[in-house]
């Protein structure tokens, strides 16, 4: 019986703990949300004063979502080339990331010099500066194509090589290696340090002991640092996952916000993204559910 | 003659040990030299630009470092081209916003670390899906919302006609829904401080319940100053993600101009500025733009090498050893 009362307080507890957050998920999230998917099913027009109409649609309440697939040409690329881009580049990301991050925990001369610059590419690469950066100001001046994705500027190395007699075919093959480890780098910039956190969490004298026990590094590294590391993988996973196909950089999230923002569709846009976003939560449930034991073997 | 024989191996494997060893932080100190350069790249790039004269611009020779250093261009974007006011307004959004998220983020991540209760799992997954769902396409929607603020129709209900607070145009449109823990990315913090508490050996609040702390004081005496290093490394990230986000201050400030949104109008801005004969010259606005992307990373790069101590010390071993 007085276990009970308890648990009962435990409960209520835990409820106040996540009370700010649960209003603002109704408020800011859950009715937004809500409205987001109804214009879906509509035609959204905003209106002289600021409000907005929501006009029936020609082809029932579905037709939005028919036309994505049946009258868009663009939509269904872009969606197939959001799994591509999950299926490599989500475990690439990650698994880069937590070996930068494994090698910046270890001891050697001038670590701290190190993760002040590895720390870096969070500033660097969000938002405006960016684009900034990626949409190639030295580019525009040297005459070069404006278009390319990557920060690093492989234009010269591409002079360089061949100025020195190397085919084009090798050339372009090398620079293209670059720059995507290039890229590679600065994408897991955010990821590196959520390990960096969770491998900072582990006591040192957990390796001692392990080291005193006669432990080899591979053992040590299994037995200690895999098992707080798995719960970091999961939450990187879901980071890379979202920002990779989440992000303005997606194929359909760019395609989505062009015929929102600049079409002025915007039920069309809601429409498409919800298809999509039910995809990607499918996968979302897919990599939670994998992780799932992992996660929920609270004390 | 056993005994010799085992201390010849021990030191065979000492040899290989140390070589090996050798091998590998020279492998190492390459790789991680290699990555470096690459960070660094883009910034060199960019700080070697700002100081260039428009005539070293036209010097094929100078290649990084310019002949005529010059703090011309900081002068002109910060007193002639007003970048000092739009520094000012994103201090004040992120740092308040950044404050509030990271204190509503740790709670909850708390909550769910350390107590079971009804719905507590159904809830996670929420958290999950608000990282998810791209802040870009509820702007819209929230747009709407935060233009009369209403708590499911509390106020109208109370006044008897639409809710008079407005959020848009105003900071608070950053802030208030950092309060309620649905700030930018704050799933993502939650999820983060969900499993750091979970990690954290539950004999600190037992110690802590005996001696007579209820379940709020426990957290705010034991939990948070025990995650400090967790706290400061997510307020970095969180003040740097508010500081850069150009996708929010265009859709809810009109009249206010974050750094991000003056730089991604930065040509506009420019060309209003510059005399006509100059007007759209990349001679004279790449440098320019280069000063006002280092200007507008400055205090982030300052704060964050001020932080770097605590990346030094790591986590101290929060406890765990003293």
């Amino acid at each position: 019986m007085k276990r009970n009362t308890i648990s009962k307080k435990r409960a209520l507890a835990g409820w106040m703990f996540v009370l700010p957050w649960f209003i603002g998920l109704l408020v800011f999230f859950i009715q937004p949300t809500a409205k987001f998917l109804i214009f879906s099913f509509f035609d959204f027009q905003m209106s002289q004063t600021g409000g907005y109409d929501l006009l029936p649609l020609e082809n029932g309440a579905f037709g939005n979502y028919i036309n994505a697939w049946l009258s868009d040409s663009e939509y269904p690329v872009a969606f197939a080339d959001a799994f591509k881009t999950f299926l490599y580049e989500v475990p690439i990301i990650v698994f880069f990331s937590l070996f930068v991050a494994i090698l910046l925990n270890q001891d050697f001369k001038g670590r701290a010099l190190m993760r002040t610059i590895f720390f870096l590419p969070i500033i660097l690469t969000s938002g405006a500066l960016s684009l900034v950066i990626s949409r190639g100001v030295g580019a525009i001046a040297m005459g070069v194509d404006t278009s390319s994705s990557t920060i690093f500027d492989v234009s010269l190395l591409t002079e360089l090589l061949m100025n020195s007699g190397i085919s084009q075919k090798i050339v372009s093959a090398v620079t293209g290696v670059i720059a995507s480890v290039a890229d590679l780098i600065w994408d897991s910039g955010v990821q590196i340090l959520i390990f960096l956190i969770g491998l900072l969490s582990i006591p040192e004298t957990y390796y001692e002991v392990a080291r005193v026990e006669g432990a080899t590094g591979w053992e040590s590294f299994w037995k200690i640092t895999f098992p707080v590391i798995c719960p970091f993988i999961f939450a990187n996973m879901v980071y890379t996952f979202i920002t990779a196909c989440m992000g303005i950089n997606n194929g359909v999230i760019d395609y989505v916000l062009v015929v929102a923002t600049e079409n002025f569709d915007y039920s069309f846009a809601s429409a498409m993204m919800w298809m999509y976003f039910v995809a990607m939560l499918v996968i979302i449930g897919g990599i939670f559910a994998i992780f799932r034991k992992m996660l929920f073997n609270s004390k | 003659m056993e005994n010799n024989q085992i201390r010849n191996s021990a030191s065979d494997i000492s040899v290989f040990y140390y070589l090996g060893k050798a091998v590998w932080s020279i492998v190492r100190a390459f790789f991680l030299i290699c990555i470096a350069f690459v960070i660094l790249y883009p910034l060199v790039y960019m700080l070697s630009m700002s100081f260039r004269s428009a005539a070293d611009f036209y010097d094929v020779t100078v290649v990084w470092i310019p002949k005529h250093f010059t703090l011309e261009n900081y002068k002109k974007i910060i007193f002639e081209m007003g970048m000092a006011t739009p520094l000012l307004n994103t201090v004040i959004i992120s740092a308040l916003s950044t404050v509030a998220q990271i204190f509503i983020a740790a709670l909850t991540g708390y909550g769910f670390a350390r107590f079971k209760f009804k719905g507590s799992m159904v809830l996670f997954v929420f958290v999950v899906i608000t990282i998810m769902m791209p802040a870009q396409m509820i702007n819209i929607p929230n747009y709407l919302n935060m233009r009369n603020l209403d708590f499911f129709g509390i106020i109208e209900l109370i006044i008897g006609k639409p809710s008079p607070i407005n959020l848009v145009n105003t900071p608070f449109a950053f802030i208030v829904p950092a309060l309620f823990g649905q700030g930018f990315m704050a799933g993502l913090f939650i999820l983060i401080f969900r499993m750091l508490f979970q990690g954290m050996p539950v004999e600190f609040e037992e110690a802590a319940t005996i001696d007579g702390c209820g379940y709020f004081g426990t957290y705010m005496r034991v939990m948070l100053p025990n995650s400090k290093t967790a706290l400061i490394i997510c307020s970095i990230f969180s003040l740097v993600w508010y500081w850069s986000d150009y996708y929010g201050p265009y859709v809810f400030l009109t009249s206010i101009r974050t750094l991000s949104v003056y730089l991604m109008d930065f040509f506009n801005i420019v060309n209003q500025y510059l005399p006509s004969a100059f007007k759209g010259n990349v001679y004279y606005t790449i440098p320019l733009q280069q000063a006002a992307c280092v200007f507008s990373i400055l205090p982030l790069l300052v704060m964050f090498l001020l932080s770097q101590k605590f990346f030094r010390q790591g986590l101290e071993r929060s406890g765990i050893v003293g």
